[in-house]
């Protein structure tokens, strides 16, 4: 035996010592008194770290976009496909906001931009219809694109009757709202809320129209669901 | 539909699937950046460290050739990343005021800050007192629960120097939190 047997030690601490070993650590331990002393200390200190056990910890969000982006961009590069998405709206997605399309009422695309592609906006808006306001809805895995399409679809919509919006009350979108700005609401009307995974995070996405004149801004944004759920429970908006 | 293995999610990235990939970060962030902050001691440093974390691993997967599990080749890369982190800075960690108690408060809510926060906090503090490779085995076993012969894995050490790494680590610990040692009743299992 070492003239410490500190692996003995930590498996003392742990309860995991046979009964071969418990007999030589005991042996030890009645002639090394800097060793009982040691053996105190470590269920100190083992005791102690039950607090890093129990207490939880939120990943924050965006953490991983980078990865999972780069990821996504080593593939694109390997198929040869220039990428379609600066780099920098998704950076802009971590902060908030993401996909703004403005729009005439009658939805013609008035904003001078690039056209949108057909089949996605379709996708999104398939996804939008099947809704009943509540945030239930999956968008799996959301993209940059897939949140541009939704806020193109969100301007191009008619707006739903006020009976059939959102419900100001709910937790997840005083969550969203609150995590953003406290008086986005008295603006935006919320046309849907949907639960989301972007670049890897819980997240929580929610459409916003603002009519402004014969004109409407539709918003797009994205925030860290556990972030989110935390702020509302400071407010005390979370149920 | 069954649930894919890690090892078959790095297969399909491999073969070109992003959403692999991202499935794959999705399993493990939050046991990434739960090692990274008990490692670094400060959130910003956990976030620097786990996204380091990701990438190292994203431009390693090739090489990843399922001989270990995926998580402990992972947890090696990530306490890799947490020490070059903690190199880079050539400081001790310090639990910064303010970041620790946002992120777990909004974490569990329903905490009581003066207890269970607290509690974290100060062992924390103590933590990063803890010479790094006594803290990491610390972190490993006694945070994460992972068993020794892992995290020999995950270290490259033999089990018995693990071992004896975490009971150094353990009463240096409590040595910086100022616990008592005790005598030798207090030592009887």
């Amino acid at each position: 035996m070492d003239r410490h047997p500190h692996d003995l030690l930590a498996d003392a601490v742990g309860g995991t010592l046979d009964a071969a070993d418990r007999a030589a650590l005991d042996a030890h331990l009645s002639g090394c008194a800097e060793c009982e002393g040691e053996l105190a200390a470590a269920r100190a200190g083992w005791s102690a770290v039950e607090a890093l056990r129990t207490s939880e910890v939120g990943v924050p969000f965006g953490v991983t976009a980078d990865a999972v982006r780069e990821a996504r961009n080593a593939l694109r590069a390997r198929a040869s496909r220039p990428a379609r998405w600066a780099a920098g709206l998704a950076a802009a997605a971590l902060v908030a906001a993401v996909g703004i399309a403005v729009f005439p009422r009658g939805g013609e695309d008035a904003s001078g931009g690039g056209a949108m592609r057909a089949t996605e906006a379709a996708t999104a808006a398939g996804e939008m219809k099947g809704s009943d306001g509540a945030a239930d809805a999956a968008m799996p895995d959301a993209t940059d694109e897939s949140l541009q399409n939704l806020a193109d679809v969100a301007a191009q919509a008619p707006l739903p009757p006020l009976a059939e919006r959102i419900d100001y009350s709910g937790a997840q979108l005083d969550c969203l709202v609150a995590e953003l700005d406290p008086g986005f609401l008295e603006d935006q009307v919320p046309i849907q809320i949907l639960n989301a995974r972007y670049e890897g995070t819980d997240a929580l996405v929610g459409t916003f129209i603002l009519e402004e004149g014969d004109q409407r801004l539709a918003t797009v944004r994205v925030v860290d669901a556990s972030t989110c759920l935390g702020m509302a429970t400071f407010l005390g908006l979370a149920k | 539909m069954e649930r894919p293995t890690d090892a078959e999610l790095v297969r399909r990235y491999l073969d070109g699937d992003g959403d692999a990939f991202a499935e794959l970060v999705r399993r493990h962030e939050t046991r990434v950046y739960r090692i990274a902050l008990r490692m670094t001691g400060r959130p910003e440093d956990a976030r620097d460290a786990t996204q380091e974390a990701f990438l190292s691993a994203l431009r390693k997967l090739k090489s990843f050739r399922g001989e270990a599990a995926f998580s402990t080749w992972l947890h090696r890369v990530t306490v890799n990343a947490c020490y070059d982190l903690l190199r880079k800075r050539q400081r001790q960690p310090i639990a910064s005021e303010g970041g620790l108690e946002a992120l777990e408060l909004v974490a569990a809510p329903d905490a009581d800050p003066a207890d269970e926060v607290g509690a974290a906090l100060e062992v924390r503090r103590a933590l990063a007192a803890v010479p790094e490779e006594h803290r990491a085995v610390i972190v490993l076993h006694d945070v994460e629960d992972l068993g020794f012969d892992e995290i020999a894995e995950i270290l490259g050490i033999p089990v018995g120097t693990a071992k004896s790494r975490l009971h150094r680590g353990r009463v240096a610990l409590a040595r910086a939190l100022g616990e008592p040692t005790g005598g030798p009743e207090a030592s009887n299992p």
